[in-house]
């Protein structure tokens, strides 16, 4: 484990640039969007809240192309001669690229919180003066309430889907590298490898969806007496979600451990 | 020590090794000679863990190449390979970080041999600084088995001396030395030992003198008759 560690370590190293380039950026647009709504220009407020909510959610994107691209390196250039040279498993170099992307995601969104509440805060503040950050949680906490855990699950599904498609790519590119590596067509072979196990997940949910299908669907409710949360907690089906969440680790795991067998046992540098 | 049992490695419809058997002692300083494009990269990849033989098995004192074996066998490769972000001193890290067996001492000293300042990026440095860093930071491990592929490749003369002094200083009875280079004249100081690789295959092999006796040549003029004929090697030394 110490060893992943320090791999994650040099992969972060490795883009810091690139990190350090997107976060000023960010920066800049959110202090772009504090003095608009402190000094009341809306022209400039409207333009930078725009653009943080754009370059906010297309950095998941840039997290995923990240996460292709550490891979990738290792791959197919002689930079990959760094990690491979160490006496460290293939399966850790992969699990390793794995980790860095979590972090990424999670620092990714703690700055979506950190940013939304601050923005949320401006924003409401202009209509009830005096309002405070503490006031905002308070009432979203009372909306929400009893439904913390479906909302958990839901999150929990999203990552390990978002996971899943990304162990799913390192395996196309491992094959491309190894088993298909003398193949003209090795690209589009491990391209319709990840488009075919994306479909066959796609399948799955569907039919899961239509099997497990939510009880809001036939019942005869009136929501407008209902709080977020309650109507939350009856349109999460738990069974739905936790069925996702199983699926999608198991086959996570299994796409896993077949890349990081290809690593280390078929491939050549 | 290591072992190469019936190697083939083949690269599309080319072979850059084809049946290769040899083994390497313990102890011993061997040059590994033989033109461009002969096997000599692929074999010493194949020993380091980042190239996989098509057929035949590798191994080293028994085990199969892999993790466990990465962590005794220090090597070179002749291409560029660090991070484009790297100071020197991120190099020395980085062995650190990885190599138990890595002197932090031992590449401060080859450093200061060799010339090159910590703050220097890799980056930016020629294509002789880089070499001697490569050579700097392979030679700081106190590795069992150490392999040098074209170590004075694209060298000045000056840095050449500087790179077979290094390794002379770091030879010991406890390490076996592997050098590779399509040019022997500049090995025949530092190795006790020669290896010719001729078309994926190892077409001569034993102790310096043993060979100069066998074939009253010297091993330049071995070398210049092996590759210089059309199949190779003239009868005589097929007969070793």
């Amino acid at each position: 484990m110490k060893n992943v560690m320090k791999l994650v370590k040099y992969d972060l190293l490795k883009s810091k640039s690139v990190m350090i380039f997107s976060f000023i950026g960010i920066v800049i647009i959110e202090a772009a969007f504090i003095i608009g709504q402190l000094l009341d220009i809306s022209f400039l407020s409207t333009l930078s809240g725009v653009l943080l909510f754009i370059l906010l959610f297309a950095s998941f994107f840039a997290v995923l192309i990240y996460s292709i691209h550490i891979f990738n390196m290792d791959l197919s250039k002689k930079q990959g001669y760094l990690p491979f040279l160490t006496p460290t498993s293939a399966y850790k170099i992969v699990g390793a690229k794995l980790i860095t992307t979590l972090i990424i995601t999670v620092a990714l969104i703690v700055l979506i919180i950190l940013y939304g509440s601050l923005d949320t805060y401006l924003i409401a503040r202009d209509s009830e003066p005096g309002i405070s950050i503490g006031y905002i949680f308070k009432v979203i906490g009372e909306e929400l309430d009893g439904s913390w855990g479906p909302i958990g699950m839901m999150a929990l599904s999203y990552v390990s889907i978002w996971f899943n498609n990304i162990v799913c790519i390192y395996l196309a590119m491992a094959l491309a590298a190894t088993l298909l590596g003398e193949s003209k067509l090795k690209g589009l072979v491990s391209f319709g490898l990840w488009i075919g196990i994306n479909a066959i997940m796609g399948g799955i949910s569907l039919l899961l969806t239509f099997i497990f299908k939510s009880d809001m669907m036939s019942a005869n409710l009136d929501t407008s007496t209902m709080t977020t949360g309650e109507i939350l907690n009856f349109s999460f089906n738990n069974s739905l979600i936790v069925i996702t969440i199983v699926l999608n680790v198991i086959l996570g795991v299994i796409m896993y451990f077949v890349t990081g067998w290809l690593a280390e046992k078929k491939l050549s540098l | 020590m290591l072992q190469f049992e019936n190697i083939v490695k083949g690269y599309g419809s080319k072979k850059a090794l084809n049946g290769l058997n040899i083994s390497f002692e313990r102890g011993k300083v061997y040059a590994l000679v033989g033109p461009n494009g002969s096997g000599k990269s692929t074999m010493m990849k194949i020993a380091a863990g980042l190239v996989k033989p098509t057929t035949g098995r590798c191994t080293y004192e028994g085990v199969p190449i892999g993790p466990s074996t990465k962590s005794k066998i220090s090597y070179m490769s002749t291409e560029p390979f660090y991070y484009d972000y790297m100071k020197i001193r991120d190099v020395e890290k980085y062995y650190y970080d990885f190599y138990s067996d890595f002197s932090t001492d031992k590449f401060k000293d080859l450093l200061k041999f060799m010339e090159l300042e910590e703050d220097l990026k890799v980056k930016s440095l020629s294509s002789g600084m880089a070499a001697k860093l490569k050579i700097a930071a392979t030679l700081s491990r106190n590795a069992e088995m150490i392999m040098l592929d074209e170590p004075l490749n694209g060298i000045d003369l000056i840095g050449r001396d500087q790179i077979i002094n290094a390794v002379i200083k770091a030879t010991n009875p406890n390490s076996s030395f592997i050098i590779s280079s399509h040019l022997f004249d500049e090995l025949e100081t530092i190795v006790d030992n020669v290896v010719m690789i001729k078309k994926g295959a190892v077409a001569l092999e034993g102790e310096l003198e043993t060979i100069r006796e066998k074939h009253q040549k010297s091993i330049s003029d071995l070398y210049r008759e092996m590759y210089s004929t059309e199949d190779g090697l003239s009868s005589d030394i097929w007969g070793k």
